[in-house]
């Protein structure tokens, strides 16, 4: 087995999250292991959110990351940030998993065994905390109706058709309110000056 | 051309059911602007992460993780001349 890689100080500090990952498609090790150091503690939290387990979170992190490896080359710049297509793979196969293994997701969600070692890297625990509040906020504002199909469907995995039998409303209601509250999210977001859809900078705050 | 902006929030919550799913994927193929908008929609999905309680990863996971990068090397395999005896 080789080693493993360490990025050092340095070489890798100064690069965008876009040149990590084309250096990723060339097969860097290096940069491979520092988006993993900086997104694969997002990841593995929202996997373990959705999926409730903390082996079925590792699988479902270890093949998005197995994805980012083996799809960076091919991975177009115009398409969005880096950052934003891990954690849509993640979601996407987090959620599969929950729907295959039909695990029930509206258990409470304190069977999620609090973290042993919750330090994210010291480089985002301040601007983690200022997201998350903010993110927090955003969800809060939205109309109960719209924040309950974001949340059902986001983090539970269900379908806008489970949704419209779960909520006892037409699908078409369930399509509109999603709109309706993913649009509210985006101006939440960028009313507090956050603009998910820039690179969100998350190695120098 | 219709547009399918409600279909494109569904899609990036991959909540859409597969005819629906189809759709967005056909419209998305051929429509600059909807491919924009899905860009933005992913990306505010993707910033509900952040929004999860974080939780550090256990440390064999990154082992486990660049272990993909791993060059592939053609290692002998251990036991093989026995198990496959030279005449």
């Amino acid at each position: 087995m080789t080693p493993e890689p360490d990025h050092k100080e340095g070489r890798l500090e100064h690069l965008s999250d876009h040149g990590l990952l084309a250096l990723v498609g060339r097969g860097d090790r290096e940069a491979f292991a520092r988006l993993y150091d900086m997104y694969g503690g997002a990841a593995y939290s929202l996997a373990l959110r959705i999926v409730r387990d903390r082996d079925l979170a590792a699988d479902v992190v270890q093949n998005a990351f197995l994805a980012v490896w083996t799809q960076a080359r091919t991975f177009d710049s115009s398409r969005g940030q880096p950052s934003t297509w891990i954690l849509t793979m993640t979601h996407h196969k987090a959620v599969d998993i929950v729907r295959r293994e039909e695990r029930r997701r509206t258990e409470p969600l304190d069977d999620v065994p609090a973290a042993a070692d919750p330090e994210p890297a010291v480089e985002h625990q301040a601007w983690l905390g200022v997201a998350r509040e903010q993110i927090a906020v955003a969800l809060a504002r939205l109309p109960d109706p719209h924040r309950e199909v974001i949340e059902l469907a986001y983090f539970a995995g269900y379908t806008q058709s489970e949704l419209a039998e779960r909520l006892a409303v037409p699908i078409g209601t369930v399509k509109s309110r999603t709109f309706a509250a993913m649009n509210a999210l985006r101006d939440a977001l960028a009313a507090v000056g956050m603009r998910p859809e820039d690179e969100w900078n998350t190695s120098t705050s | 051309m219709e547009h399918v902006d409600e279909l494109i929030a569904g899609h990036a919550l991959r909540a859409l059911s597969s005819e629906d799913e189809e759709r967005v994927v056909v419209h998305l193929a051929e429509c600059e602007q909807c491919r924009r908008k899905l860009r933005e929609t992913e990306a505010v999905a993707a910033s509900l992460a952040y929004g999860v309680p974080q939780v550090a990863p256990p440390p064999e996971l990154r082992s486990r993780v660049l272990a993909i990068s791993e060059p592939v090397v053609a290692a002998p395999v251990a036991g093989a001349s026995s198990a496959r005896p030279q005449r």
